[in-house]
C-alpha cells in the first residue's frame, strides 16, 4: 500500500466522520453574537455620552459666565453710578480723582494707576486640554490565510518529496489555454489577465482526475490539486473575504462539471473530460474577469457631497497678564487696563463641498472645501482711568489787576468697567480626508474618516472698539485682528445611505483637532480651538 | 429547505437558518475542530469563534463552489489561528517500525472513522497540524508554512514522520504487518 492511497483512505474517513456535538453550541454561538455586538454599541453610546456631557459643560460654562456678566454688569452700573454723583476717595476700589474746586485748580499730571491694578492671573480657563483622540476598536481580521505565495506554490510547485508524491508533473505556462500541452496525465494551463487591482493568474490544472466521493452537494465544483492529483472538490475563495488576499491564483470554476463525475482512471477519459473544459471554462473565466473588472470599475466612482455643518468649538488659551486699551476722543482720553480676560467660543455653522472618490471597495479619499463661521464672547474686566479736559477760564490777579486767563482742567475718573464684546472668526479650508468602512448595510454604511483640515484664511473681526495691547512674554502686541493659516487633524465617523437614485443622504460626526494656534487676534495666548460637529448633506454620484 | 436556501436565508441573517446551517454541519466541524485542538474545551470555542465567523462572512459566499468546503476554509483558518496561540514545537519523533509501508490497505479501510480520528489526535501537535493540512485539508506545504510561520521543508519532513507515526499505530491496533 503506497502513501498516496493510504492518505486517500485517512481523508475520506478524517473528512466523513461526524463528532458529537456539545448539547450548549449553539447557544454559546448566539450568545456569543449578542456580546460582540455590545461592544460596538457600548462604544457608540460611550460616544453619544461623552458628546452629550462635552456640551452640557459647555453650556453650563457659558450659563455661569453669563450669570457673572449679568452680575459684574449690574455692579458696574451701579459703580458708574455714584461715581457720576460724588467722587470717592481713591482708596476704594472705584476711586474718583477731582479737584476739589475751581478756585484751586491747578494742572495735574495725568495719573496712572498701574500701582493700583492687583497683578493677578486667571487661569481659570473654561476649555482645557482638549485632546480627542477618535478610539475606534479596530476590527479583528484574525481569518486571514496568506495565500498570495502559498496558493501559487501549492499549483505550480512540484513537489520534491518523491516518497510522498506519486504524480506531481506540473507545467505552468502563462498561454491561451487552447494552445497548452503537456503530458497526457496532466497539464496546467494558466492565463494572466490583468485587470485595474493587479494581476490576476489563473490556473486550470488537470492530473489524474477523479471523482469527488465526497462531494455532497449539487453545486458548481472547482478543480483542484491534492496530492498530485486534481480533484473536483470545490473550495470556493471568495472575492473579497477576509480569508485570502485577492492577488493570488483562484480556484477556477467548471460550470458544465458536477461534483458528481465518476470516477476517471485513464487518460484517454481524462482527456475526453478535460478537452471540451477548456473552451467553456476559459469563457467562463474571460467572462467572471470581465464581471470582476466591470466591479472594479463600479469601485473607483467619483461623488459630489454638499453638507451643513454644525460645531460646538472647544478652546483652551492662556489668559494674557493683562490688556490695555487707549482710546482718544475730542476731550477725553480712556486708558483701560483689563486684568480678567475670558474668552468664550459659541456654536457655529458652516458648509462643505467635497469631491470624494472611491480607492478600493472601502476606502474612499476626498477633498472639497469649507467654510465655518463662529463667535466669540470676551468678556474683560479692569480699571478704566479717564481723563476729562475741559477749557475754563480762570481769574487771575496780576500786578496789573485781575484777568481772566484760559486754562485747562482735568478731571480723573477711575471706574472698574467690563467690556463685553462677540468676535467672529470666519475660517475657510481645505479637508483633506479618508474614509474607511467598517459596517456595510442594506440601508446605510458606517465609515470612519480621519484626515487633515488646512485653513487658507482664519479670519477675525474684532467687535470691540480701540486698539488693544497685549502684555506677551517681555513684549507688547497688538491685539488687533488678523488673518493667517492653520491646521488641524480631523477624525470622525460617517454615516451614509441611499436616497434615491444616484442620491445619497449623509449624516457625519467629526472632531477638529487645531494643531496651529490662532493667532489672528491675541486678546486670548496660544489659543487653539477644537471643532467637534455634525455634518449632514447629500451627495450625487458623478461617475460610477 | 435546500442548502442554498439556508445559505441565502442565513445571508439574510434570518436565525432558523442559521440554525439549520448549525444542524447540518456541526457535526463535520467538531470532528475537525477536534483534530486540530488541543482539548475538548478548545475544539468548543474553535467551534463557536468558526460558526460566528461563518455567520458574520456568509455573504462573502459567492455559490461558485461547495459551502462545505468554504466552511471548512473559515474552520480551518480559526483553528489554525488558535494553534499559533500555543507556541507548537516542530519536533522530530523517530519512529522504530520498520515495515510499516507493508501496510494492507483492507487493514486500514476496516477500521472505524472514530478510530482514525483517535489516532490522528494520538500524534504530536506538530505533526498533526502538518498531517491535518496537508492530508485532509489539502494544503500544499508552503501555504502550511506561511500559515504556520514555518518553513515547507519543515511542514514535509513532519508529514512523512505523521505518516509513519500514524502508520505504526495502526500496526499496533491490529498487530497486523503483511508482506
Amino acid at each position: 500500500m503506497n502513501n498516496h492511497e493510504f492518505d486517500d483512505i485517512i481523508k475520506q474517513k478524517a473528512q466523513q466522520r461526524e463528532a458529537d456535538v456539545p448539547s450548549d453550541a449553539w447557544e454559546n454561538i448566539t450568545g456569543e453574537r449578542k456580546k460582540r455586538r455590545k461592544p460596538f454599541f457600548l462604544f457608540l453610546f460611550l460616544m453619544l455620552c461623552m458628546g452629550g456631557l462635552g456640551l452640557f459643560i459647555n453650556i453650563k460654562i457659558r450659563d455661569s459666565h453669563n450669570a457673572d456678566l449679568a452680575t459684574e454688569k449690574e455692579n458696574a452700573e451701579k459703580t458708574a453710578g455714584v461715581n457720576t454723583d460724588k467722587p470717592v476717595n481713591k482708596k476704594s476700589t472705584n476711586a474718583i480723582q477731582s479737584t476739589a474746586s475751581l478756585s484751586e485748580i491747578k494742572k495735574e499730571e495725568f495719573q496712572t494707576s498701574e500701582n493700583t491694578i492687583p497683578a493677578e492671573i486667571n487661569l481659570s480657563a473654561p476649555a482645557k486640554n482638549l485632546t480627542g483622540n477618535g478610539l475606534l476598536k479596530s476590527k479583528e481580521s484574525s481569518v486571514i490565510i496568506d495565500k498570495s505565495a502559498s496558493l501559487k506554490s501549492k499549483y505550480s510547485n512540484a513537489d520534491n518529496n518523491a516518497s510522498s508524491r506519486k504524480t506531481k508533473h506540473t507545467f505552468n505556462k502563462t498561454v491561451d489555454a487552447t494552445t497548452t500541452t503537456g503530458e497526457a496525465k496532466s497539464f496546467i494551463a494558466s492565463r494572466k489577465i490583468k485587470n485595474s487591482k493587479g494581476a490576476y493568474k489563473v490556473n486550470i490544472l488537470a492530473g489524474e482526475m477523479e471523482a469527488d466521493k465526497n462531494a455532497n452537494d449539487n453545486n458548481v465544483s472547482t478543480l483542484r490539486n491534492v496530492n498530485g492529483k486534481t480533484q473536483l472538490n470545490p473550495v470556493h475563495i471568495p472575492d473579497d473575504s477576509l480569508l485570502v488576499k485577492q492577488n493570488l491564483h483562484e480556484t477556477v470554476v467548471a460550470p458544465d462539471i458536477n461534483s458528481s463525475i465518476p470516477g476517471a482512471t485513464d487518460s484517454a477519459t481524462i482527456k475526453k473530460i478535460i478537452e471540451p473544459l477548456k473552451d467553456s471554462t476559459l469563457k467562463n473565466i474571460d467572462a467572471q474577469f470581465a464581471k470582476k473588472e466591470k466591479v472594479n470599475n463600479k469601485k473607483s466612482g467619483l461623488k459630489i457631497e454638499a453638507a451643513i455643518a454644525i460645531v460646538s468649538p472647544l478652546q483652551n488659551y492662556t489668559q494674557p497678564l493683562y490688556i490695555t486699551r487707549t482710546m482718544n476722543t475730542a476731550n477725553v482720553l480712556a486708558d483701560f487696563k483689563a486684568d480678567r480676560i475670558q474668552s468664550t467660543i459659541e456654536q457655529g455653522m458652516g458648509f462643505n463641498i467635497h469631491l470624494v472618490k472611491s480607492i478600493n471597495k472601502r476606502t474612499e479619499a476626498g477633498a472639497g472645501i469649507a467654510y465655518l463661521r463662529f463667535t466669540e464672547k470676551i468678556h474683560m474686566k479692569g480699571i478704566e482711568s479717564k481723563t476729562n479736559y475741559t477749557l475754563v477760564q480762570r481769574l487771575v490777579t496780576g500786578p496789573t489787576g485781575s484777568f481772566l486767563k484760559e486754562d485747562t482742567v482735568s478731571v480723573v475718573t477711575k471706574d472698574s468697567v467690563t467690556l463685553n464684546g462677540r468676535n467672529v472668526f470666519s475660517n475657510f479650508s481645505i479637508p483633506l480626508f479618508i474614509r474607511y468602512r467598517i459596517l456595510n448595510r442594506k440601508k446605510w454604511n458606517l465609515s470612519i474618516t480621519g484626515g487633515i483640515n488646512i485653513d487658507l484664511i482664519r479670519k477675525y473681526h474684532n467687535d470691540l472698539p480701540g486698539k488693544f495691547e497685549t502684555a506677551y512674554i517681555s513684549r507688547t502686541i497688538s491685539t488687533e485682528a488678523k488673518s493667517n493659516i492653520g491646521m488641524g487633524i480631523s477624525a470622525g465617523l460617517h454615516f451614509s445611505g441611499l436616497l434615491y437614485k444616484k442620491y445619497q443622504w449623509l449624516a457625519a460626526t467629526s472632531f477638529n483637532y487645531n494643531i496651529s494656534p490662532y493667532t489672528t487676534n491675541l486678546l486670548s495666548l496660544n489659543k487653539r480651538i477644537h471643532l467637534p460637529g455634525i455634518l449632514v448633506g447629500v451627495s450625487y454620484q458623478l461617475k460610477k | 429547505m435546500t442548502e442554498t436556501d439556508i445559505i441565502k436565508g442565513c445571508i439574510k441573517k434570518n436565525q432558523v437558518c442559521q440554525r439549520l446551517l448549525f444542524e447540518k454541519f456541526a457535526g463535520k466541524m467538531m470532528s475537525l475542530c477536534q483534530r486540530y485542538a488541543k482539548d475538548q474545551q478548545e475544539a468548543k470555542d474553535i467551534m463557536q469563534e468558526g460558526f460566528i465567523r461563518v455567520f458574520d462572512y456568509i455573504a462573502q459566499f459567492k455559490f461558485e463552489g461547495s459551502f462545505e468546503g468554504w466552511m471548512r476554509r473559515v474552520f480551518v483558518s480559526v483553528a489554525t489561528r488558535y494553534a499559533a496561540k500555543r507556541k507548537i514545537i516542530f519536533s522530530e519523533i523517530n519512529v522504530t517500525d520498520s515495515d510499516i509501508n507493508t501496510i494492507d490497505p483492507s487493514v486500514v479501510s476496516k477500521l472505524s472513522e472514530d478510530e482514525i480520528h483517535r489516532m490522528i489526535r494520538l500524534l504530536p501537535e506538530g505533526y498533526r497540524l502538518v498531517f491535518n493540512l496537508n492530508i485532509i485539508e489539502g494544503y500544499s506545504h508552503e501555504e502550511i508554512g506561511s500559515l504556520l510561520g514555518i518553513q515547507a521543508s519543515t511542514s514535509r519532513t513532519q508529514l512523512v514522520k505523521a505518516r509513519r507515526m500514524l502508520q505504526s499505530f495502526i500496526l499496533k491496533q491490529f498487530n497486523t504487518v503483511i508482506v
